[in-house]
């Protein structure tokens, strides 16, 4: 395994999908990372953010089949996983996959749909496979969900659960781009640019080459010190008197995956803990319940986040 | 490495103290009993011990004093003191005799006058200055550099004072308002922070580091490398350190300057591939690190060195700039002079209560009070040698010597008797002792002024007087022409023994502890050590304890549990049910508030409101009716954010109408 080589291709798919998504480097990066990870991404921003195009973007330039369902309150759990149907033609029931059979799927506006079809969603991110009439059929590998959820808006909303959103390995807060970035985002559509047309984007990786970065990662070493730093961290966010409900131990596998695959992006062979410290915000913050006091005095989960990498010792420190 | 950085702390503590002490100004009068002996390896051609056992002195015997000390070896010594640094008045530049009479006479009184320089500035002639004047002018610049500098760390150290305290109250108002955020750690907490200590200080680090490559323990030595470059980078101000911030924190922080920034990161990331990836630290490695991180340090103490030489000549400029020992009135050349015939001078700090068996001889400058004298003259009686040179009226009671006011100047003759009677003496005399009547040992004139006795001793009891008509003879102006200089230590010369000087700093006592220190010259030297301390505490100093916000507890409304409560029940989708619960509630205490007697119905109980708190009837009736739907509709209707607005609006109308309770 050359995890340099690794490395510099996760490196330049991100520079390929970055010639369409101006402006959201750090999006782009933590998305490469959740998916190297083998874990599924939760995006939070406002529409108009280039979300789909981003998924778009990723299943070309990675060569990965792309799906997209957008969530309504009337969509069934057959409309994600698939049903099986007659045939008159063979005279015999087929099961038709549903859009979830797929390696890149957008889940769009995950929270209108209803709490049953958003748990057939989720029960396929965990298990990466569906049942359907006592069958149950492997989904793609990779697979990848990348769900969207608009903050503003409440009204006609189901949110999800806790315990749905500690199946989501990141959660992402998108923000606006920077001026320069939005000037050059219309410097793009002046000069031609269509968003629905991306043949011009090259393929720079493949499905198995995808997989081999999600199986190096077990070659990423990691030190004991690294180890008792994500749990001292996850430890203090049960801890936090702002916190009712802390994060889970799959949390803690989630940041020593992630923080592995992050190595794995800037090319090492081992973690250090600003692996761990820099996406703890991400793997976090969605599986912090506050308490209810806490929500009124507008303290959020990346406070409690931040305060508790403030307590945590790095291991090995020299302060 | 570690070698130089002790050497550089040694140097900085040198600098910052040793000038103070060494160089002070001897009018700030040094520690009792301060004694410094001979200048060593000064090339003085000393008297052997044979010639210094004479065996007048040894029997007290009235001998030739004269005979005793080489003309040479004065004149040596005289030459070298003059020539010296700590000589002022002798250096063209620095003369000011043409303001002063006494030391322009002097300058014309003799051929032998070995300050040009006073002779020059006398005749107001162009002076040209010699390799010394400039060395002298170097120093003063130096001095006022020195000063300056000093002066600008302080104020700079008072900014960085002010700037921290800011940061301090910033930070306090930065943190988030949640006083629970800040509670006591819990015991694992507090021993986990208890038992990180590790060391900051960069000479430490720097000396670890250099052990453990000694004794092969390269991981370490990498890891304390690393330390040193961290905490040199603090130190610089480059970086903010704390247990929670990791390499990458530190390198964004250095990202503005690139020329840390790039030897940084390879530094932490050849670290961290020892530290957690389990890559073999080598020499070789350690080798490579100290290339990276030895400049980088090497800079930071080279600021602080800096700053300790600007503290350290603030300590020695006012000896360099000023002192009056140095000028034409002083006696720093007859000190000297003395010390090279090996004789200990130091100046009596201490009062006179009680005088050392080691003295042999007082030399009594200026004047001193009657208790003194009496001292003094016990002293003489006791068999010491006394030496004045003003009158006072205790000593002619008692010695019946008086000194008259005189006023001759040129030539000293040597009576005759003495065998070198043909020294070339010169003085502005003003003054001529005159002995009264009375029986005395032995009495011997050295000098005369027209005839007049200006040099004499005199017995007293089982000691001496020797009397010298003025002052001004034995300062430095006067030792610069002729033979003075020879004449006057071969009267003084006490080989091997001490000779104090008393005179005003003899028995002052201070006021306060700050005066006796600054009285001591010790003032700025502890100003200085009162600011390193403070700069090393600030910087590198470990804090006694764990620092945390004062605890505020607040006391929260019921009001906002309440809606803490329906929040809860909007996530829960259940607002409808809380309206009809807590609805019902407060239906029932505004019935009791408005209506105690009787039950009343809805109707009713919104007219009595509409008339206390001052709203339309109908709009009451409305919110009544509302909440009493909650209570038959909960179950089926569904949840809306109006059921709490709702709720909210029926409790601040509970509140208007005098409360729940």
């Amino acid at each position: 395994m050359n995890l340099e080589h690794l490395s510099r291709e996760l490196r330049r798919i991100e520079t390929e999908v970055s010639r369409v998504l101006v402006g959201q480097e750090s999006l782009v990066e933590h998305v490469l990372v959740g998916l190297v990870a083998r874990g599924h991404v939760l995006i939070e921003g406002v529409p108009g953010l280039g979300k789909t195009l981003l998924v778009r973007a990723l299943g070309r330039v990675l060569g990965l089949s792309f799906r997209r369902i957008q969530f309504t309150p009337d969509l069934m759990p057959s409309d994600i996983t698939g049903s099986t149907l007659y045939s008159q033609k063979l005279g015999e029931f087929s099961f038709v996959p549903g859009p979830v059979f797929t390696e890149l799927l957008l889940a769009d506006e995950v929270n209108r749909a209803p709490a049953k079809t958003q748990s057939a969603l989720l029960e396929a991110m965990q298990e990466r496979s569906v049942t359907t009439d006592g069958v149950t059929r492997p989904l793609s590998e990779p697979f990848l969900v990348l769900a969207t959820q608009n903050p503003i808006e409440s009204q006609g909303t189901y949110p999800l659960p806790e315990a749905q959103l500690d199946r989501f390995l990141l959660k992402l807060e998108v923000g606006h781009p920077s001026q320069a970035a939005e000037a050059q985002i219309l410097l793009n559509y002046v000069a031609g640019f269509d968003p629905g047309e991306l043949s011009h984007l090259q393929q720079v990786s493949s499905q198995a080459s995808i997989v081999e970065m999600q199986r190096s990662l077990g070659e990423i070493h990691i030190a004991r010190e690294i180890i008792d730093y994500v749990t001292d961290i996850v430890r203090r966010t049960r801890n936090h008197p702002s916190v009712s409900l802390g994060a889970s131990p799959r949390a803690s596998i989630g940041l020593l995956n992630v923080a592995r695959a992050h190595a794995l992006w800037e090319g090492r062979e081992f973690v250090i803990p600003d692996d761990v410290k820099s996406y703890a915000h991400a793997v976090l913050r969605h599986r912090l319940q506050l308490q209810p006091d806490a929500e009124l005095e507008g303290i959020t989960a990346d406070h409690c986040v931040d305060s508790v990498l403030r307590d945590a010792i790095v291991p090995k420190t020299s302060a | 490495m570690a070698g130089a950085a002790r050497l550089g702390l040694v140097a900085l503590f040198a600098l910052v103290c040793l000038p103070s002490v060494a160089l002070a100004d001897p009018g700030d009068a040094p520690p009792a009993w301060q004694s410094l002996p001979p200048a060593a390896g000064s090339g003085v051609e000393h008297p052997d011990e044979a010639e210094a056992d004479e065996p007048g002195e040894e029997s007290g015997a009235p001998l030739d004093p004269f005979k005793v000390v080489p003309p040479a070896s004065v004149e040596g010594s005289l030459s070298r003191v003059l020539s010296g640094p700590d000589v002022s008045f002798c250096k063209a530049e620095q003369a000011t005799g043409r303001h002063d009479p006494l030391l322009c006479s002097l300058s014309h009184l003799s051929s032998r006058q070995r300050c040009p320089g006073l002779r020059q500035a006398c005749s107001n002639q162009p002076v040209e200055v010699g390799p010394s004047s400039s060395s002298g002018s170097l120093q003063s610049k130096l001095a006022q550099l020195g000063n300056l500098t000093f002066w600008l760390v302080l104020a700079g150290l008072v900014v960085a004072v002010g700037l921290a305290l800011k940061r301090v109250f910033a930070d306090a108002e930065f943190a988030p308002a949640d006083p629970r955020k800040r509670t006591s750690p819990s015991p694992a907490e507090a021993a986990l922070v208890a038992r990180h200590v590790v060391e900051t200080d960069v000479a430490r680090l720097w000396a670890l580091a250099e052990e453990s490559a000694l004794g092969a323990r390269f991981e370490e030595a990498v890891a304390a490398l690393q330390g040193a470059l961290i905490h040199a980078l603090r130190l610089s101000g480059k970086l903010h350190v704390s247990p929670a911030q990791t390499n990458g924190d530190y390198l964004r922080a250095l990202r503005p300057e690139p020329s840390l920034h790039g030897p940084a990161r390879e530094v932490f990331r050849a670290v961290e591939a020892v530290q957690f990836g389990g890559a073999p630290a080598s020499r070789e490695l350690y080798r490579q690190l100290l290339e990276r991180v030895q400049p980088i340090v090497a800079r930071v103490l080279s600021l602080l060195l800096l700053c300790a030489f600007g503290f350290g000549q603030s300590g020695c400029s006012k000896s360099l700039a000023g002192d009056p020992e140095a000028g034409g009135h002083g006696l720093g050349v007859l000190t000297q002079l003395l010390r090279e015939q090996h004789t200990t001078v130091r100046r009596r700090i201490r009062a006179l209560n009680v005088i050392e068996p080691e003295v042999s001889a007082i030399l009594v400058v200026g004047e001193q009070p009657s208790e003194a004298w009496a001292k003094l003259l016990e002293f003489a009686a006791g068999g010491g040698m006394l030496v004045v040179s003003q009158s006072s009226e205790e000593l002619a009671k008692a010695t019946s010597v008086h000194y008259s006011a005189d006023s001759y100047t040129g030539r000293l003759q040597v009576p005759p008797g003495f065998e070198s009677n043909q020294l070339e003496l010169s003085a502005v005399a003003r003054h001529a002792l005159e002995f009264g009547t009375g029986a005395v040992a032995h009495e011997r004139t050295f000098a005369l002024a027209e005839k007049k006795a200006y040099v004499a001793e005199r017995s007293y009891g089982a000691g001496n007087v020797l009397y010298f008509g003025d002052d001004e003879f034995l300062a430095n102006a006067s030792l610069s022409v002729g033979d003075n200089a020879f004449f006057v230590v071969s009267l003084l010369r006490r080989n091997g023994q001490v000779l104090e000087l008393v005179g005003p700093w003899t028995g002052g006592g201070s006021s306060s502890t700050f005066a006796s220190l600054f009285k001591a010259g010790l003032g700025t030297l502890l100003a200085q050590l009162a600011l390193l301390a403070v700069l090393f505490g600030w910087h590198g100093g470990t804090a006694f304890g764990l620092r945390k916000d004062p605890i505020a507890v607040r006391r929260r409304a019921f009001r906002d549990h309440v809606l803490a409560l329906g929040e809860n029940y909007r996530r829960a989708r259940a607002t409808r049910f809380a309206l009809a619960s807590y609805g019902s509630w407060l239906i029932e205490r505004l019935r009791d508030r408005l209506s105690p007697q009787q039950p009343i119905g809805l109707i009713d109980l919104a007219g009595r409101m509409a008339g206390r708190v001052e709203q339309p009837e109908s709009e009451l009736v409305l919110l009544l009716s509302e909440a009493r739907d909650a209570q038959d509709d909960f179950a089926t209707a569904r949840s809306s954010p109006a059921d709490l607005s709702t709720l909210e609006k029926l409790e601040t109308l509970t509140v208007r109408a005098g409360g729940s309770k």
